[in-house]
């Protein structure tokens, strides 16, 4: 009864036309949005102008299709709201490569070093970012282009967490949204809100559930919730059909699989019972 | 349309041959293998570089001869290829004793009150009387030194499927996550690269 190696490779087959076949016909599925998800909406759209926000990148190309695309929903969010500013930076090597993707798509008459910068990488995980919540200026003394950070008008208005109107800290794995609360959250006051992979959600609904984060997005089906509230389709919502249909496609292989064990183990009763000859 | 970008090129053609091992373990799968390592470790060397740049040569050089430290504690590490390997233990300990102090600053206040203040919840709903059983109940599971009292043993009973229902969603999570990755790289290889997915 065991899986031949033909099988398994038949189901794998199987499995990439499940995916692939809603990206190429894509199918309009319902969605119903979320609180946690409406909750991070809401809180951007109650943003005052001069506010500053702070989009945290601590995330990897390996965890990025989770994430990137709700990322890059809300900061078209935040550019849409007037006079707010948006601080990039990261505590992970590879993150600040995802906050250019994601600057680089920002609305045109939005000007560098007045209402977005991109301080790069600092190393070090949570303590990094005691220090930024800190001292801002002394943790990033220049941006990631090496421009001094008294040049860029918009880091003269935070000094440290207790000017952060909003942080976003979008993480697949550590530093992530614990850090945050623990060194910018606790002592600072900020608020906090989240944007996680799937797989993070277990241990991060215990903050939302105790109002340490104020919002939670997680995975393609957080990003898909962001865009439809704010009416600009993207990755999220193209994904959300492959992922259903891949949710489908195994718990229908695990239903069909233990079907066949059981009607394998029926036939193969009468024989057991014989008496040996 | 099949894309001209030779960068979106080379992502797909890792990415077909990495999920090659699906069908077989195959040189082309164990290449690509070694050429992420490598890169990935030339990558964090590069950071590391702009990291000690950034933070050290750039304001020692600007008059800050604080940071001759750090530097120095840095330098230490590689005190275990000397004759006096303990020397490397010093910045370890000076790192381990930072990082604990950072995370106990806020630790109690951040993970254990607020996570304690949480659970104090009226029970006028559904939501509320399970949180607080759940919390109970997984708690009294890990008594290990009080006598197993049939309540004891009976709390600990409902605690192991109050776990096992958050395991299983851990599971059913990871198992989402893997889906992304999968949807990630469709898109990459039927999108950017072979053009076929609607715009």
């Amino acid at each position: 009864m065991t899986m031949t190696a033909n099988t398994r490779r038949l189901i794998y087959v199987l499995f990439v036309i499940a995916v692939a076949a809603p990206m190429v016909r894509p199918v309009p599925m319902p969605l119903m949005v979320k609180q946690e998800t409406r909750d991070l909406y809401t809180r951007i759209e109650q943003l005052k102008p001069g506010d500053t926000v702070v989009m945290c990148f601590d995330y990897s190309p390996g965890t990025a299709t989770d994430i990137h695309a709700a990322a890059v929903a809300v900061f078209h969010h935040l550019m849409r709201r007037p006079g707010i500013g948006v601080i990039g930076v990261a505590f992970v090597a590879d993150g600040p490569q995802f906050a250019e993707q994601t600057f680089a798509t920002a609305p045109p008459g939005k000007k560098y070093g007045f209402d977005l910068v991109n301080l790069g990488y600092r190393a070090g995980g949570e303590n990094a970012i005691a220090a930024f919540s800190q001292d801002v200026q002394k943790t990033f003394p220049a941006d990631i282009e090496g421009t001094p950070a008294g040049r860029l008008p918009l880091l003269s208005k935070v000094k440290s967490a207790r000017d952060f109107a909003l942080v976003i800290e979008m993480s697949g794995g550590t530093p992530g949204p614990a850090e945050w609360i623990r060194q910018a959250g606790q002592p600072y006051g900020a608020a906090i809100g989240a944007i996680v992979t799937t797989v993070m959600v277990p241990p991060n609904l215990a903050y939302l559930q105790s109002k340490q984060l104020a919002a939670l997005l997680y995975g393609l089906r957080g990003a898909a919730e962001y865009e439809t509230l704010v009416g600009r389709p993207g990755n999220g919502l193209a994904g959300m059909g492959s992922q259903s249909a891949a949710a489908v496609f195994i718990l229908l292989a695990v239903a069909i699989n233990n079907i066949r064990r059981l009607v394998l183990r029926r036939r193969a009763l009468p024989s057991e019972r014989r008496p040996a000859q | 349309m099949i894309t001209k970008d030779t960068g979106v090129w080379l992502a797909a053609l890792v990415t077909l041959a990495t999920y090659s091992y699906l069908a077989k373990e195959n040189p082309l799968f164990r290449m690509i293998e070694h050429f992420y390592v490598g890169i990935a470790s030339g990558h964090a060397v590069a950071m590391a570089v702009v990291n000690l740049r950034d933070l050290g040569t750039r304001p020692l050089l600007g008059g800050q001869f604080i940071v001759v430290v750090p530097l120095l504690l840095g330098l230490l590490f590689y005190a275990r290829y000397l004759r006096r390997p303990a020397l490397a233990r010093l910045p370890l300990a000076v790192l381990t004793g930072i990082g604990a102090g950072t995370a106990l600053r806020s630790l109690p206040g951040a993970s254990v009150l607020a996570q304690l203040r949480a659970t104090i919840v009226a029970f006028n709903s559904v939501d509320n009387i399970v949180l607080a059983l759940g919390v109970v109940s997984v708690l009294s599971y890990f008594l290990f030194t009080t006598p197993q009292w049939r309540a004891v043993r009976l709390a600990s009973d409902l605690g192991k499927v109050f776990m096992m229902v958050t395991f299983g969603a851990s599971f059913g999570a990871t198992v989402f996550a893997g889906h992304s990755l999968i949807v990630g790289s469709l898109e990459l290889l039927l999108g950017r690269w072979l053009g076929v997915l609607p715009k």
